[in-house]
């Protein structure tokens, strides 16, 4: 029923299905990763939750409404297509979102693409990142899934609820991870490649010239063996 | 529609990003959407939107990206590649159906929303490509650093000249 509804709805909606591609260059590290099906359980709790609600809401009032008048029927009717259609597109986009999840690591970023009806990719590079943070409410503790959080240079944000925390700026969030401890980790070890604050100009090294430092070491490896050659005494 | 299946396997046109210099003309579409959207607003929201449509200019040079806008108001805004924290791509479903998409630009600054917008471009993905290639941190890993290696071979001989020197003395 969802994959027929899928296949309808997909093509209305232009999103794209295939994971998405770092652009240019060659990666030495590629990893996909996507959200773990306890998180699409954790998203569809809530889906019952409102679909309960909406159909305990609506067999009072339809009850309430009997009980005054016969008449009211087509009110009724109403009401039950109106409370059906809003809880099928609160599923279709539940399940959507779950599919159309990706995160992409390179050994030199990141990408996150996710969304239904605004689709949005976030791309960084991890000599940008200023930190790695796993979160999980207790909630997601029972599900057994977690989010691993990263930052970049640059404050902002503060407003904004916590559904569209991961499109605030400098901030980058994984959703769903049952294995959040190997992504930070992957993470982690893609950031210690890039010891600098994350901050300022590209050259923050001093251009040191190599042709310039062999040299010296060829010289010093003479020496010691003009040394050695040195007659005794 | 510019679906590049392979766009990290060749390289980035960069001719085409430097060519650009005004949105799709069916970002004027999208504009007048939005400004129907606000029903009896439609033409307080829509003149402004229509003069930011008619002077939005992009500029694309060996550096950075220079946007600018306004009749009265004018603005312009430049920013440098290498100081590009992240990129977002973002298209709602309006921008989809036009097949246009959105660019923001972060960059370490403290304001909350994108240092700098590119919109209304059906090339989003050719210029997300561009910049990620002249962010920073893009090359950072990719050179090998052989600095170290020279440096210890450097401290290596002289401590092997000083212990030479030092058996001499002794003699």
């Amino acid at each position: 029923m969802y994959e027929w509804l899928k296949r309808l709805i997909l093509p209305l909606l232009k999103v794209e299905e295939r994971q998405p591609v770092p652009p240019a260059g060659r990666h030495e590290m590629f990893r996909v990763f996507r959200a773990c099906p306890a998180y699409l359980a954790y998203n569809l709790l809530f889906w019952k939750l409102y679909a309960v609600l909406w159909a305990l809401g609506v067999l009072a009032g339809s009850v309430l409404l009997l009980v005054i008048s016969v008449w009211f029927i087509p009110l009724i009717v109403l009401l039950v297509g109106i409370a059906t259609f809003k809880a099928s597109v609160f599923y279709a986009t539940t399940r959507l979102n779950y599919d159309m999840r990706w995160y992409v690591i390179t050994e030199r970023s990141l990408m996150i693409r996710e969304g239904v009806w605004i689709t949005r990719e976030i791309t960084l590079t991890f000599a940008n990142a200023q930190n790695v943070r796993v979160k999980q409410g207790p909630l997601q503790r029972l599900f057994g899934f977690s989010n691993v959080e990263l930052d970049t240079a640059g404050g902002g944000g503060g407003g904004g609820h916590e559904g569209s925390a991961s499109t605030k700026p400098h901030h980058a969030v994984l959703r769903g991870l049952d294995e959040p401890a190997h992504v930070r980790d992957l993470i982690l070890d893609q950031l210690r490649r890039h010891r600098t604050a994350g901050l300022g100009d590209p050259d923050e090294h001093p251009a040191l010239d190599a042709a310039l430092l062999r040299e010296i070491r060829d010289e010093a490896q003479k020496l010691r063996r003009a040394l050695a050659d040195l007659p005794q005494g | 529609m510019h679906h590049d299946d392979d766009a990290h396997l060749h390289e980035v046109d960069a001719d085409a990003v430097f060519a650009l210099t005004r949105p799709d003309r069916k970002l004027l579409t999208l504009y007048v959407i939005y400004s129907l959207m606000t029903t009896v607003a439609f033409p307080f929201a829509f003149l402004p939107l229509y003069f930011r449509f008619i002077t939005l200019r992009y500029r694309f040079d060996k550096e950075g990206v220079a946007v600018s806008y306004g009749l009265l108001w004018r603005r312009e805004s430049y920013l440098t590649f290498a100081r590009i924290q992240d990129i977002h791509v973002s298209r709602n479903i309006f921008e989809r159906w036009l097949g246009l998409g959105t660019v923001q630009i972060q960059t370490a600054s403290g304001s909350a929303s994108a240092e700098e917008s590119i919109v209304g471009v059906r090339q989003f993905n050719e210029i997300r490509n561009f910049l990620y290639a002249r962010m920073r941190g893009h090359f950072a890993s990719t050179q090998p650093a052989p600095l170290d290696e020279i440096l210890a071979g450097i401290r290596d001989e002289l401590r092997a000249v000083r212990q030479l020197v030092e058996e001499r003395r002794r003699v």
